[in-house]
């Protein structure tokens, strides 16, 4: 680090879109529409349906709950594979996009100086919120309740007393677990959290274009956007709170509606933040290859390499927690859940969770000179993100395809290139929108000179 | 142990210029034997070569032990000495219940064990002497003292790089301090 000298200059750089990363992620994106095709015709031909649904029947059945889960056959369970896989895509890289808004957020909250000079990751990582949250409520609002009412308390007539599948718990959630909720709802959140992105978005720019004269770094005293900022910051965390757990209750929790867990939604919170400090470690890692970011040095990446080591611990200590209280209260209606992930064909995707999310990342970064080193830190975030990938299957597949889901095919590689594609390229054309560092943020100086210590 | 030591030390205004002068007395042979700041210099430690502290060498040993002390504790009072059937659990070596304990256990003497050892080995901890030069170093001056009865000390050209570098007052002076 440079000692002392005070007047350090950062030169104003540009993201440039190259061809290259424009072509990837065309790639990415048509590869993932291929493959999804390539695995849903090749899922139709296989006609395996009957035989794994009655089988995938019997063992709900024997587990005690849930029947009704794959019982109605509305659409096939190749076909509910598929939406299943889009929801998950779409859902996980929703949850990038809300992310990168939290780490803003809270860093604006916490008056923390250190991200600033590459708080534009996160900042371009939150320009996909809108586009998510269309995707989710797309998918899973439009298609799966709407249409093909694959969300088990979305079946029609499930709720009428006087209809042959009433289903009487169901039935006293349909307050919740509606159609208006979820389609009328959630997209009201997300319009405030767009909202709220938005300005956090234009403010930042507007810092940025404010007294062009400005020379040295931290010569600006005019903290009147980030002010504002914490203030938008602050309403938004406590408004994220309550709206992010009812979107994951309704989103993810509500596929197993007859289940519950009060511990699911900061689950789903701590897979959302894990990842995200990942991704943009590993986004980081990336542009600093392609020239970018030289006044991000080792101390920011040890930071944020403490911050996924910590935030690793945690969602074992919330996973842990969900886990050992249904297992050691043993309730029917609460232990299938576990059942069907357990004593089932999901038995290994249950073992991969805890290695990839717990033992590797935990292991890997637990010394100084890993969390500063880029290629552990690749190898880390990799476990990190496949890990919470695995995680959100978890979640997502046995409750809408039974066992059918449990064998790896094309459609989960379809899902994953498709939505990543498509969140690095709209992540790539917003680095591009500003100045990749806020020379005029009042952190910056603070930024630059950050040092962790010996 | 406690004994009249003799010290010289420079005292600065601003923490930019103590961070200065301990990076210009690098290239001397004159070693720092500490600086007083009323909060933590960013750089300080690098410019005063410090070595890498070992507490994490302690809190792993800490964590060690707290984690054999739960896994001990349960195995002998759950599993060895007095077997019980909670809820239908294999009275064996019910792992998941394990848990909780072993993480609260390795969390607390983590915590303590390095707490305590940090504020034993930086001196601060209860019943021991503080070493005071100025009653401000703990306000808003920052001291730098060198050991005077250090061979390699050169008082001259200590006391000329501290003035250069804007140490407004340089003293030497005698007092009762542990090693």
């Amino acid at each position: 680090m440079a000692h002392g000298n005070h007047n350090i200059e950062i030169t104003n750089q540009q993201f440039e879109f190259t061809s290259k990363q424009k072509m990837f992620t065309y790639i990415m994106i048509v590869l993932g529409i291929v493959l999804l095709a390539v695995g849903y015709i090749m899922g139709s031909n296989d006609h395996p349906a009957s035989a794994h649904k009655a089988q995938t029947e019997q063992v709900v059945k024997e587990a005690g709950g849930e029947p009704a889960a794959n019982a109605e056959g509305h659409g096939d369970l190749n076909t509910k594979r598929l939406w299943a896989n889009l929801l998950l895509g779409a859902y996980f890289t929703f949850l990038l996009g809300c992310g990168g808004l939290f780490f803003i957020a809270v860093k604006n909250v916490a008056n923390a100086g250190w991200h600033v000079g590459f708080m534009r990751i996160p900042e371009a990582m939150a320009t996909y919120l809108p586009l998510g949250a269309l995707f989710v409520v797309l998918i899973g609002g439009v298609w799966g309740v709407s249409i093909s009412h694959y969300y088990h308390w979305s079946t029609p007539g499930i709720t009428d007393p006087s209809s042959p599948i009433y289903d009487k718990i169901l039935a006293g959630k349909k307050g919740f677990l509606n159609v208006i909720f979820y389609c009328g709802g959630l997209p009201l959140f997300f319009a405030v959290w767009w909202y709220i992105q938005r300005k956090l978005r234009t403010w930042g720019i507007s810092e940025d274009q404010d007294d062009p004269g400005l020379s040295a770094l931290g010569d600006n005293t005019n903290t009147k956007w980030y002010d504002k900022s914490v203030a938008a910051s602050a309403f938004w965390i406590f408004f994220f709170g309550f709206t992010f757990s009812i979107t994951a209750w309704l989103v993810i929790m509500s596929i197993d509606a007859h289940w519950f867990s009060t511990i699911f939604s900061i689950y789903n919170f701590a897979v959302l933040w894990v990842s995200t400090l990942a991704s943009i470690h590993l986004l980081l890692i990336y542009l600093k290859t392609q020239g970018y970011y030289k006044h991000v040095n080792d101390e920011h990446k040890h930071d944020l390499g403490k911050f996924m080591f910590a935030f690793t611990v945690f969602w074992t200590y919330i996973w842990i927690s969900q886990y050992l209280l249904i297992w050691y209260a043993n309730f029917s209606e609460e232990v299938v859940y576990y059942n069907a992930r357990w004593t089932s064909h999901y038995m290994p995707y249950f073992i991969a969770n805890l290695v990839l999310n717990f033992v590797t990342p935990f292991l890997i970064l637990m010394t100084r000179n890993n969390k500063r080193n880029p290629n552990t830190v690749i190898l880390a975030g990799a476990a990190i993100l496949l890990g919470k990938w695995n995680d959100l299957y978890l979640m997502i597949m046995p409750g809408v395809t039974g066992d059918y889901g449990s064998i790896f095919g094309f459609m989960e590689f379809g899902s994953i290139f498709l939505f990543f594609g498509l969140f690095l390229f709209v992540f790539f054309r917003s680095l591009t929108k500003a100045n990749l560092t806020p020379v005029h943020h009042p952190y910056i100086k603070e930024s630059v000179l950050h040092d962790v210590g010996v | 142990m406690r004994k009249n030591r003799k010290f010289l030390y420079g005292v600065f205004n601003h923490p930019d210029d103590i961070l200065n002068a301990a990076y210009a007395l690098r290239s001397t042979s004159n070693q720092i034997l500490d600086c007083f700041t009323p909060f933590a210099v960013h750089g300080l430690d690098r410019a005063m070569n410090v070595k890498r502290s070992r507490l994490g060498i302690v809190a792993f040993l800490m964590g060690l032990t707290g984690f054999l002390l739960a896994v001990s504790l349960q195995f002998y009072t759950n599993v060895f000495d007095w077997p019980m059937n909670i809820g239908g659990k294999p009275a064996q070596l019910a792992v998941p219940t394990f848990v909780p304990v072993c993480f609260e256990l390795t969390v607390l003497c983590t915590a303590y064990g390095m707490g305590i050892t940090f504020f034993l080995r930086a001196r601060t901890i209860f019943g021991v002497r503080e070493t005071v030069f100025e009653a401000r170093q703990s306000d808003d001056h920052f001291i730098m003292c060198f050991d005077m009865e250090s061979k390699s000390l050169n008082i001259d050209e200590v006391t000329g790089l501290m003035k250069q570098h804007g140490a407004f007052d340089v003293k030497q002076v005698e007092m009762l301090a542990g090693k």
